[in-house]
């Protein structure tokens, strides 16, 4: 039976009520984590991703969301430790929006980007990217096709670093337009990176370690595919 | 011998810091005013991408490549630990 990823896709931007319910699942740690942050966005997409990814996942389980554990790993990769043998998850954000992926036992990466289409990102790809690749955005058709283009092989970039649990920076002309397996991790392993529908001026894309296929299911909201939706009660 | 030739680590390092500081205000115009102690991720919430920016931005001001085959989250805590990171391991043009 083929592996199933589900992709929650949530704004972060939400009420005051909503903001306190999130804020409610929190650890002491993440609750300081969220304060040490200077804009009030960033705080509070902050406290949307990892409130979503406790509620998500203790639904999930049956378990209190306040109760799941992370560890993080050499470069920051996250294993859930409490309870043990629950699923792979990981976490991405950017601007108005998060990402929460939710797997089961392969290593999974999910990774968000906004698209920032005013900013032409030529130079950046030129200058980070794989010449292929850097070609590829810089014949988009105009300022904002190569923002998307950009932003598309980035979030591919990431998703599969996070999924290999390696760092970034040397990855960056990790080669991920053609082909959906891609080697990474030390030791290197092969994993299969995935585009997910996004809602317009975003890329999203998740990766699972191994190359078997996979499918992949995505919300918008917390509204799982089965079951009552884990809201956050109050 | 270009400038870049005779500048010093320690002159590279102002320089860097002093760059970093005016591309994050301008970048992101944060509320409190940016330092070389400013944590990167966990106070100005700058992401990978914007990071991307950044460097390349310090590249172009100052004339210097740098190789990111090193970089890592834990080496870019802080304004002043990025400026470290680049000044070492960056090349004049």
């Amino acid at each position: 039976m083929r592996d199933t990823v589900r992709i929650w896709i949530l704004s972060a931007r939400v009420g005051p009520d909503e903001l306190a319910r999130y804020d409610a699942v929190l650890t002491a740690d993440e609750r300081s984590r969220a304060a040490a942050l200077g804009p009030a966005t960033a705080r509070d997409r902050f406290t949307v991703a990892h409130g979503a990814l406790r509620l998500l996942v203790g639904a999930a389980l049956g378990v209190a969301p306040e109760r799941l554990a992370w560890r993080r790993g050499r470069h920051g990769k996250p294993t859930l430790t409490e309870p043990r043998g629950g699923p792979q998850t990981s976490l991405s954000y950017s601007d108005d929006l998060v990402a929460v992926a939710v797997g089961g036992d392969r290593p999974v990466g999910v990774d968000l980007q906004h698209v920032t289409p005013g900013r032409d990102p030529v130079a950046l790809a030129a200058r980070f990217f794989a010449a292929g690749e850097a070609r590829h955005v810089a014949s988009g058709p105009d300022v904002a096709g190569r923002a998307d283009r950009f932003a598309r092989l980035w979030a591919r970039k990431e998703a599969v670093v996070k999924a290999a649990g390696d760092r970034l920076w040397p990855h960056l002309a990790l080669p991920v337009h053609r082909g959906d397996v891609v080697a990474c991790g030390d030791p290197p392993g092969v994993h299969r990176v995935t585009d997910v529908a996004t809602p317009a001026g975003y890329r999203v894309a998740v990766a699972l370690a191994g190359d078997a296929p996979y499918d992949t299911a995505s919300f918008h909201g917390l509204d799982g595919p089965s079951g009552p939706a884990p809201r956050p009660t109050g | 011998m270009t400038e870049s030739d005779t500048t010093t680590a320690p002159e590279l390092r102002a320089q860097v810091v002093d760059t970093m500081v005016a591309l994050l205000t301008r970048m992101l115009r944060p509320e409190a005013p940016v330092t070389v102690g400013t944590q990167l991720m966990d106070e100005l919430g700058l992401s990978s991408s914007l990071a991307l920016e950044l460097l390349l931005e310090v590249e172009d001001e100052l004339e210097i490549q740098i190789d990111v085959e090193d970089l890592d989250e834990d080496r870019m805590t802080t304004v002043g630990d990025l400026a470290d990171y680049i000044t070492q391991h960056s090349t004049p043009r």
